[in-house]
């Protein structure tokens, strides 16, 4: 019976591999850390570009009309799924918690950039509710997305030790 | 040797257990900082929609903006649209004691769908003054449909009906019944009122707001009592108005006497005008006084009236217009009456003469939309004056006090473009409770 060996993909390089039956273990010494190494570059990647992603979507929007919308939205969910797809495990903690203030920052940056608000004065609540109006939609389908990341990831995880506990006791 | 080697080692454990407790205290405040920021939006997106769901959207202004003229800046226009209907939104009869008793407003069958006040309110995109013009319902102008055909020359306020009036008969003759046919025929009514009015004034509307004589009672019910200020003791059995001289607080049924009276007042409709304006102006100060704004219980009991007997247009994002409150607010309104250049009688009916070139001059100009033009001696309105026509317009000077009541901050300068030499009446300064006849 041959037992291929798992692959670390970019989507998920910090899972350490199971050990090759009857080979060396692939500790973080090992060939899983090499693959660690390599797969740095596309979580750097990631955490450096998909934070455009929504800044990108709102510049669309407020191209198109005077607030933030579906570009926004859709920039988010992408930045959002990509980030949690490519961080490793322990980065998920920074990443789950980033959608709502992202979202707010790049909505309130937008809105006073572009002149839409002053950011002072007696309408500031009012601007405020504007900037929570406009964020909320995004932030929650974002903030779904990742959870739904996380929730793949944690299964696939799940599934990978368990079958690399049959094969080691086989 | 190994004592030091034992030391290195706790000191590594240590430090390992340092930075992961830090980690932790570092994740426990991001994930709190992510949970505050998605639970206050969450409150507020909540918030305003449950404020704005079930407000009654016109689309009418779509009709009439391919034909504005282009804006020069962000600033915004609102049209205030009163309507002298004594029916509900569907076009039911209003019960009979609540019409004669409460709205002093004779039966059903009266007031038709005239629009009796007509206030167009300038926001600058500055957040600076904000600037209103009433224009006197009975202007004699050429009236339009909402598609831009011209329905003749009437009274401004006639546009609504008229077009109400052919539109209805066009749908009960396809068969259209019930509240779609009133919802419908007024919808062509709107249409052709904001185009008749853009077309009058020369500037575009953004958004306009709709209000029969239900609504205005039923909002002054909520923001009941009302101060107002009067220059002289008013008696008036047609709109039930019967009031000291003085500051005074009214409820529901006085505020409707109030902003309808006509009857016994020098200047008649131009004095109304002045009333709307000063009833307007306290409205607005209440609301700011007792923080209606800031206050999401009491707004939400505002929008379930305006839900109830206000029409806005659909594109009119409430939010915006909060964010352009302060102006309102904040005693940064002036109003004006448009001028008018004299009285005549134009099929068997009193109508004011207009002259629309000096009318689009004036309102241009404090809108931003033209420069700044200097009034002359020889304007229609003076023009009219020296000719002998009964002028509109009372001297400032003849015991009308337009200084507010209770409002101790200094008089701003006036608005530069439209000063009260070509306006019908004198200006009213928003920002406390004015005193008007």
């Amino acid at each position: 019976m041959t037992v291929t060996n798992p692959r670390v993909t970019s989507a998920d390089p910090g899972t350490i591999p199971a050990p090759r039956s009857g080979g060396p273990p692939a500790g973080p010494r090992g060939r899983g850390a090499h693959r660690a190494c390599k797969g740095a570059r596309p979580v750097r990647r990631a955490l450096l570009i998909a934070p455009l992603l929504p800044v990108l979507g709102a510049c669309a929007d407020r191209a198109a009309g005077p607030h933030v919308g579906w570009g926004f939205a859709a920039g988010l969910v992408l930045a959002a799924v990509w980030a949690a797809s490519a961080v490793r495990p322990a980065q998920l903690w920074w990443v789950v918690p980033a959608p709502p203030p992202v979202a707010a920052a790049v909505t309130m940056a937008v809105a006073l950039v572009t002149g839409t608000s002053t950011g002072k004065g007696a309408a500031l609540p009012a601007e405020a509710v504007r900037w929570a109006v406009d964020a909320f939609p995004a932030m929650a389908a974002a903030e779904i997305a990742v959870l739904i990341v996380v929730g793949v990831r944690s299964v696939r995880s799940r599934r990978r030790g368990r079958s690399g506990d049959v094969r080691a006791q086989g | 040797m190994s004592e030091h080697k034992g030391e290195q080692g706790r000191g590594a454990r240590s430090t390992k257990r340092k930075t992961s407790r830090s980690v932790v205290a570092a994740r426990f405040v991001v994930c709190a900082v992510s949970s505050a920021v998605l639970a206050v939006s969450g409150v507020g997106w909540f918030a305003h929609h449950s404020l704005t769901n079930g407000l009654k959207t016109s689309d009418a202004l779509d009709a009439v903006r391919k034909r504005a003229p282009k804006h020069l800046d962000n600033s915004v226009n609102l049209l205030l649209i009163g309507l002298d209907s004594r029916k509900d939104m569907d076009g039911n009869d209003l019960p009979k004691e609540f019409v004669q008793d409460e709205l002093h407003a004779g039966s059903s069958e009266i007031g038709y769908y005239n629009t009796n006040t007509l206030i167009l309110m300038h926001i600058p995109a500055d957040g600076g003054r904000a600037t209103a013009f009433s224009v006197p319902r009975d202007d004699y102008v050429q009236t339009l449909n909402g598609d831009g055909s011209a329905q003749g020359h009437f009274k401004i306020k006639e546009a609504y009906s008229i077009a109400y009036t052919k539109e209805r008969e066009k749908l009960d003759a396809e068969g259209v019944k019930g509240a779609d046919l009133e919802h419908r025929s007024r919808e062509a009514g709107r249409e052709a009122t904001l185009a008749t009015v853009q077309n009058f004034l020369g500037v575009p509307i953004d958004h306009f707001a709709e209000v029969n004589l239900l609504g205005f009672y039923d909002i002054a019910k909520v923001l009941q009592p009302i101060q107002v200020c009067l220059n002289h003791p008013v008696k008036d059995k047609y709109s039930g108005a019967d009031f000291p001289a003085g500051l005074q607080e009214l409820n529901p049924r006085q505020a409707l006497a109030f902003v309808r009276q006509r009857h016994g007042l020098d200047n008649g409709d131009l004095d109304r005008t002045h009333r709307q304006q000063a009833f307007l102006s306290s409205v607005t100060h209440k609301l700011k006084s007792q923080g209606v704004w800031s206050d999401l219980g009491k707004l939400q009991g505002l929008f379930n009236t305006v839900k109830k007997d206000v029409v806005l247009d659909s594109s009119w994002d409430v939010l915006d217009f909060m964010q352009q409150v302060p102006s309102l607010t904040g005693g940064k309104v002036d109003f004006h009456t448009l001028p008018i250049t004299g009285f005549a009688t134009r099929a068997g009916e009193d109508v004011n003469l207009v002259d629309p070139d000096k009318v689009k001059e004036i309102v241009q100009a404090a809108t931003g939309q033209a420069p700044s033009p200097s009034p002359t001696p020889s304007d229609g309105s003076a023009d009219a004056r020296s000719g002998g026509t009964p002028s509109p317009s009372p001297s400032p000077s003849a015991g009308q006090s337009t200084a507010p009541a209770g409002d101790s901050s200094p008089d701003p300068s006036p608005s530069p473009s439209a000063s009260d030499d070509n306006q019908a009446g004198p200006t009213v300064k928003m920002g406390g409770i004015p005193c008007v006849d």
